[in-house]
């Protein structure tokens, strides 16, 4: 588990206690498993690729749904609004996500 | 594909007297946009170069209520941004050529992120339809979307419609109509001076992509959140979604296809029977092609004497450029009628997208995109068309990547030289004895050839292809990886894609199109390279020079190249010479090395072994052979193809010299070994 850091730094200033912190802390979107889901917190990707995702309708709050996994695990079929996208492994592990239960 | 000038033009320029009304269609990838183009336009389609672009664009003629509706069927794009080619060539052509309508065809099934590129547009132009297509199976997965409502919510005309049967498409035509009267009066008003402007503002620039201050990027990331703001808040207000069955057609699917047991043996099956049938079946088309070409050239020739024409005006014209013109066309034409088709299904299907995601941890090790994958097996059809087909990949790295090295697959026209020497480098070696010892020459070895078992030689042509095929393939890995790392280094890269539902694929249309689309656009660049080298063969082998042709001086001059690659001078001209298409380089070998005066088709397999055997060739020649027509540049249509896909002259070059360079390097080895394994 990724602890997301700017979800410690923000609950730490609104003045949390640490376990109220680690209680909604993020999880990188490639620690779900098939048929988990998540909303999206923040990406911690830049360049083209971030503004593609967000264009395809990875943005902040979106649902996703780690849909199945490639092969060798290196790529993630997530579905996000209605769609199925294909995403890398090592993306996946730049987007931060809370997890559904 | 029209190479010479930008007719299409012309022809969006008559929107202004208001003869013909432009119409674009512009789309997300997979939203049935191209089926409502087909079923709108029917046959009457054409290509076209617009100004200024150097993709081209399909368009369509419509005749509606007395008027002209030209259509043009944009790229899909899920975006405007303009961060790929083809998001850049959509965008270019709402801004540079404002269409009098712009029609957003949407996927019903998936709406919020489909009106993303709504809102884009809409910033773009004001006189925009929007058509909400496939209704039909958005209903069958209980989505029932309130049309009204949401050309309420938008300030949009929204029609829907299912473009598979055409329901909705007259009064989408209808509506289309209204907008292009409303907007023709409008024009008055100096509306379309505002398109440019908004774009500016918007930052849906050209340069926008390159816009990597920080300020631009948090801009744009601001305005794409309050876009899906937004679109959620539409789609709650006009959608009403019922509970969903839990597993659909697409997910059972692809349990099986995207799985690990089944995913890739089931495409080496799909792949192989896509080029057993093109192999098989372009056979019997070619003879018959070379049949008629040969007909028709008795019926020229008798025309040329008729008028009394000079013999070498009749050389360069019959026996050079035509010859070679037709033979290229026979060869050529009949592999890529049936493989691209047979190819097209399987995209329209949406299978394509899982092979690519199947092998993409493949390709990731060699940096590498899984789309590759789909290149390369276009290759096998033609190394052109696969380096069109790289422009499904958005990442600029990857995609050249996939241009530089899609050579090394071999395409049809390739086989069956790979076939030809395969089989002389085993006969090469079963029968060395016999051949070094026997001085009686071809006969023997003629007859020696025709006995061997039919069995052994469909085992020897199809472990060559296999062989081939790997080679080829272990090659593009080693070269990406390398160009990678090399040139390519600095050119961003980023991996995205969409595993589209699986779709019943409509045939005729698809066939249709993939025969004008790839087959003709192909076939057209093919002769236009062939003609003048057709012309230059002629006058190489039949001006004389000291006793001597220019050919036969060439391959002289060329032969101590040739032989440290372990192939000899006029085999390396062949394949120099062969550069307008490979299909040439035997035909043009066997010339030489017979001292004729034009290519002629050769009786049998058989003939043309004893003819390269009595030439000094042995097994290593054959192999070298084998691995330079494997490994050597690609053809001049190839070339051509990489100048205009990536727009610079650089990259064709490299497209030649990195071929070249791995080839040689390969032989080259190839000859230490062999030298050193027989101890000289």
């Amino acid at each position: 588990m990724i602890i997301c850091r700017l979800c410690i730094q923000f609950g730490l200033e609104s003045g949390e206690n640490v376990s109220e912190v680690l209680s909604h802390s993020c999880v990188a979107l490639s620690e779900l498993s098939p048929g988990e889901a998540g909303t999206l917190h923040h990406s911690n990707l830049n360049g083209i690729l971030r503004l593609r995702l967000m264009d395809l309708g990875f943005t902040h709050g979106a649902l996703v749904e780690v849909v199945r996994k490639g092969p060798g695990g290196r790529l993630l079929a997530v579905r996000v609004r209605g769609t199925v996208m294909a995403i890398r492994h090592k993306d996946a592990v730049r987007l931060l996500v809370s997890r559904l239960r | 594909m029209d190479l010479e000038v930008h007719n299409g033009g012309s022809e969006s320029n008559c929107s202004a007297d208001g003869r013909q009304i432009v119409v674009a269609l512009a789309g997300n990838p997979n939203v049935g946009k191209s089926t409502l183009f087909n079923s709108l336009t029917g046959l009457n389609q054409h290509t076209g170069n617009w100004p200024g672009k150097t993709v081209d664009l399909f368009y369509g003629i419509v005749p509606y209520q007395g008027k002209k509706y030209s259509l043009v069927d944009l790229p899909g794009t899920y975006s405007l941004r303009a961060s790929s080619i083809e998001e850049q060539v959509a965008r270019d052509f709402i801004v540079n050529e404002r269409p009098d309508v712009t029609v957003c065809v949407v996927d019903a099934t998936n709406l919020e992120r489909n009106l993303n590129l709504v809102f884009q547009v809409r910033e773009l132009t004001p006189n925009c339809v929007v058509c909400l297509n496939l209704i039909d199976e958005a209903a069958l997965r209980g989505i029932h979307i309130d049309a009204a409502r949401l050309e309420q919510e938008l300030g949009l005309p929204v029609v829907p419609a299912v473009a598979r049967d055409g329901t909705g498409l007259e009064q989408l035509m209808r509506t289309i109509a209204a907008v292009a009267r409303k907007a023709d009066i409008s024009k008055a008003g100096e509306l379309g001076e505002n398109i440019e402007v908004a774009a500016e503002s918007n930052g849906y620039t050209r340069e926008g992509e390159e816009a990597d201050s920080r300020q631009d990027v948090g801009d744009a990331e601001q305005q794409i959140h309050a876009v899906y703001q937004e679109a959620s808040r539409i789609v709650s207000k006009a959608v009403c979604e019922t509970a969903r069955p839990r597993k659909d057609f697409t997910a059972i699917l692809d349990d099986i296809v995207t799985s690990r047991r089944f995913g890739v043996p089931l495409m080496l099956v799909l792949l192989g029977v896509v080029l057993f049938i093109t192999l098989y079946l372009s056979n019997y088309v070619s003879d018959l092609l070379f049949w008629l070409f040969s007909k028709l050239e008795d019926y020229l020739t008798a025309l040329f004497m008729h008028l009394g024409v000079s013999s070498w005006l009749h050389g360069i014209l019959v026996l050079g450029v035509y010859r070679t013109v037709t033979w290229v066309a026979a060869v050529m034409f009949p592999p890529m009628a049936i493989f691209f088709p047979l190819f097209t299904l399987l995209e329209d299907a949406g299978y394509l997208p899982r092979v690519a995601f199947n092998l993409d941890h493949i390709f990731q090790k060699c940096h590498g995109h899984g789309k590759q994958a789909l290149t390369m097996a276009m290759g096998f059809g033609c190394n052109a068309a696969g380096v069109v087909a790289a422009r499904i990949i958005e990442s600029p790295r990857e995609r050249l990547i996939a241009i530089l090295t899609n050579t090394f697959v071999p395409c049809n026209g390739r086989f069956p030289s790979l076939l030809l020497f395969a089989s002389v480098f085993y006969h090469g070696i079963t029968r060395v004895p016999q051949s070094a010892t026997s001085a009686a020459g071809h006969a023997l070895n003629t007859g020696a050839y025709t006995q061997g078992s039919a069995l052994m030689s469909a085992a020897v042509s199809g472990a060559a292809v296999l062989s081939a095929i790997s080679i080829g393939v272990i090659s593009t890995f080693v070269v990406s990886y390398v160009l990678s790392k090399t040139i390519l280094k600095g050119v961003p890269s980023t991996f995205i894609m969409e595993l589209p539902p699986y779709r019943k694929p409509k045939v005729v249309q698809v066939i249709i199109r993939a025969f004008k689309d790839r087959t003709i656009f192909v076939l057209k660049r093919a002769v236009l390279v062939a003609a003048p080298c057709g012309a230059i063969t002629w006058v190489l082998a039949n001006t004389r020079l000291g006793g001597q042709t220019l050919l036969g001086a060439s391959a002289a001059f060329l032969n101590p190249v040739g032989q440290m690659l372990g192939l000899d001078g006029v085999t390396l001209l062949a394949f120099i010479l062969g550069f307008p298409a490979n299909e040439i380089v035997i035909p043009i070998a066997l010339m030489a090395y017979l001292s004729q005066g034009a290519v002629s088709q050769p009786a049998s397999i058989g003939a043309v072994q004893s003819v390269l055997f009595s030439h000094g060739w042995t097994w290593v020649t054959a192999l070298s052979a084998m691995l330079f027509s494997l490994l050597h540049f690609p053809c001049g249509t190839t070339v051509y193809t990489v100048y205009k896909e990536t727009g610079s002259k650089k990259w064709a070059l490299l497209s030649i010299v990195i071929p070249v360079g791995f080839a040689c390097t390969v032989l080259m080895l190839l000859q230490g070994i062999v030298r050193v394994l027989s101890g000289t």
